[in-house]
């Protein structure tokens, strides 16, 4: 069931003399229940498109249709209660409690003095359950480390009740394991309840695995949307990031810094221990070949008692090293020697 | 209710001490004064017992009360304002005194003054037009002050030009009160040092309803002023109707200094420290719990700081601002060194 679609929509800001376009035309369709993530280099206008979507801010040209009501002209309070954001603007350290804090998400539904409600107690402690933040009742807001903030600042997003929640860079300050988590929880919630979950990020990785459909916004003004399995075989996403220095890696769906080879090296051996051995001699500038006729240097791995043993032979010398350390050693002996001459 | 039980009993347990306080500073702001009288004089004459002699009934009555309540009016308005500022401004240093709101006010009752000398009108001095003059100055400088901070980023930068917009506009109150005629000048000068003393009844029948419209419009703001805090773009996320919510701000911080300085005077550091005090106390920003304690603890602040001025015992009266600045520029430097927030 499509949720939000946008026609024409042209984003970007006015400025006393005319006005700096970061999008033209776009055609979005956002449907129930579906996590879309942004991605694209920085600088090129992903937090204005949310922002121009959460009716934050005005389009330079076109319509923006929430379950086809127009969010421009909507009544705030009456979108507020469709449509949640957390942004990258960081809380000043607030001291609210947490439940203070989530509370004010309930903002559109209590009245004059802002006086909760029964339910709307209800509500705050259902998504403070719901997202971990229970224990965060009694603390304010400002001693929370980073990513409890950020697990806060969803909650109270939730507590608004939303049909579309938009996230810019939710995962920004977050470490690995808090990001999955994060994660985890958008996806059960666009699973479970049904909402429509928006968010920008600089995780390609993450956004392959998790998201429904990608959103990429290039540097060209314009928007490419697709899911994210036939984005990657379009070689559309590896378009985004057009840089010498960056090179896509296909088979594991995930960019890595081009490396700057020197020399080629012949690999063989224990088919577990390849994969590792080939990540030591790439960094040390070889480039692995399956040809044994080529490259300066033969490495071969195997297994004596039950451990790896690495022979390399380089300039009819014989080397035998027990780890991937001492090759490494040895290998940047050899790379400082070829740079030399 | 589970909001956080332990703390919002201890929120009330404060509350109800601060109201105790009220009352107890309230009925010691009677009995100290040039004339000493006793407590019993006081509580006799409040629970309507004859008084010893007229002249007691008189100077409590016709003295004393009045300037009571002004000073907790005055405590509420600028407290209370104070508040609005700061959380308006995002700028924990904000406060009606710094950012040159109360020189606004000034200005206006000066203009009032200095064609009061040119067109001798009784009409000019009324407390009406003397509140429109205080009120309109106020918004002036609110807006000028809120348009300079749309293009500024940094805090401190606000500050600095809020008190160049001060030193500007006591500039142009020297000037009009260079040009005044002798016989106004005196009360004027006396009232730029601030006092709680000028108000008589007549007045505060004036200065109560004007404070009273500021704090209905303060409480109107409350609401929209916690999503504040979090920064417009994420109080509009939620609803807040942000042009509105700064016009509320604006219109009702303008009315309360505005009344204020008409009446009292500038008065220094009540709308910066209280704020800060009632957060240290009750551990919050929330505003819903500031609101009622910054009410009570400015009108607490302003009675003592009134009875310090009356150096009870002496017979000695200090100027109140000296009182203010030494009780307040305390709180604001402990505000710069160990707090980051508001």
């Amino acid at each position: 069931m499509e949720l939000y679609k946008t026609d024409g929509l042209t984003i970007g800001y006015k400025k006393t003399f005319g006005e700096t376009i970061l999008g033209e035309n776009f055609e979005l369709r956002l449907s129930k229940g579906e996590m879309v993530c942004v991605l694209g280099p920085n600088g090129v206008g992903k937090s204005t498109l949310l922002k121009t979507m959460a009716g934050l801010h005005t389009p330079l040209m076109g319509k923006a249709y929430l379950m086809g009501m127009d969010v421009h002209g909507l009544r705030k309070d009456q979108l507020a209660r469709k449509v949640a954001v957390v942004l990258t603007e960081r809380i000043d350290a607030v001291s609210m409690t947490g439940f203070e804090f989530v509370s004010l998400g309930r903002y559109p539904y209590t009245g004059g003095l802002g006086k909760l409600r029964e339910r709307d107690i209800n509500v705050v402690l259902k998504v403070m359950r719901e997202t971990g933040t229970i224990e965060f009742r009694d603390i304010a807001v400002g001693k929370l480390s980073d990513g409890e903030r950020q697990k806060v600042l969803v909650a109270r997003a939730l507590a608004q009740e939303p049909v579309l929640l938009i996230l810019d860079e939710p995962m920004i300050f977050l470490d690995i394991t808090r990001k999955f988590e994060l994660f985890q929880m958008l996806r059960t919630l666009s699973v479970q309840k049904k909402m429509s979950i928006l968010l920008s990020t600089h995780d390609i990785d993450t956004a392959l695995r998790f998201a429904d459909r990608l959103w990429l916004f290039g540097s060209e003004k314009k928007i490419t949307a697709g899911s994210p399995e036939d984005l990657m075989l379009k070689k559309a996403v590896h378009d985004l990031f057009k840089d010498p220095l960056i090179q896509y890696d296909k088979t594991n769906g995930c960019f890595l810094q081009k490396p700057q080879f020197i020399k080629k090296a012949y690999l063989v051996g224990e088919e577990d221990y390849i994969y590792w051995t080939r990540r030591v001699l790439e960094r040390k500038g070889f480039a692995v070949s399956l040809n044994q006729s080529d490259g300066t240097l033969k490495v071969q791995v195997q297994l004596e008692d039950g451990l790896p043993v690495w022979k390399v032979v380089y300039q009819d010398g014989r080397n035998v090293f027990h780890s991937l350390l001492e090759m490494g050693d040895f290998l940047e002996m050899i790379r400082e020697d070829c740079l030399k001459n | 209710m589970q909001e956080g039980l332990s703390q919002s009993k201890r929120q009330i347990y404060i509350m109800i001490a601060l109201l105790f306080l009220l009352l107890f500073l309230f009925v010691n702001s009677l009995v100290f004064g040039s004339v000493p009288l006793s407590f019993s004089d006081v509580i006799g004459l409040l629970l309507f017992q004859e008084p010893r002699n007229l002249e007691v009934s008189t100077i409590i009555l016709q003295f004393r009360l009045p300037r009571s309540a002004t000073a907790v009016l005055a405590g509420v308005a600028l407290s209370l304002s104070g508040l609005l500022m700061q959380t308006f401004f995002k700028n924990p240093l904000a406060g009606p005194y710094v950012l040159g709101i109360n020189s606004g006010a000034s200005f206006g009752v000066a203009l009032i003054i200095f064609c009061g000398s040119l067109f001798p009108l009784g009409f000019f001095f009324s407390g009406v037009t003397r509140i429109a003059a205080a009120f309109l100055g106020a918004v002036f400088v609110f807006v000028l002050v809120f348009m300079i901070s749309e293009r500024l980023k940094n805090k401190m930068t606000l500050l600095i030009v809020g008190i160049m917009i001060g030193y500007f506009t006591s500039g142009l109150v020297s000037l009009l009160i260079f040009f005044s005629r002798a016989s106004e000048i005196q009360s004027f000068l006396f009232w730029t040092f601030g006092s709680f003393r000028g108000v008589g009844f007549n007045q505060l029948a004036y200065f109560l309803p004007s404070v009273i419209v500021g704090v209905l419009f303060a409480l109107w703001a409350i609401k929209p002023m916690n999503s504040l805090l979090l920064g417009e773009d994420y109080a509009a996320s939620m609803g807040v109707d942000i042009k509105a919510t700064k016009k509320k701000i604006i219109l009702s911080g303008s009315i309360l200094t505005g009344t204020t300085t008409a009446f009292c005077g500038p008065i220094a550091f009540l709308g910066i420290a209280v704020p800060h005090l009632c957060r240290w106390f009750f551990h919050t920003s929330n505003h819903r719990v500031l609101f009622p304690a910054v009410i009570l603890m400015g009108a607490d602040i302003a009675l003592l700081a009134e009875i310090i001025a009356q150096l009870p015992g002496s017979g000695l009266t200090l100027p109140l601002n000296a009182v203010t600045a030494l009780l307040g520029a305390p709180v604001v430097i402990w505000v710069i060194f160990f707090k980051k927030n508001i």
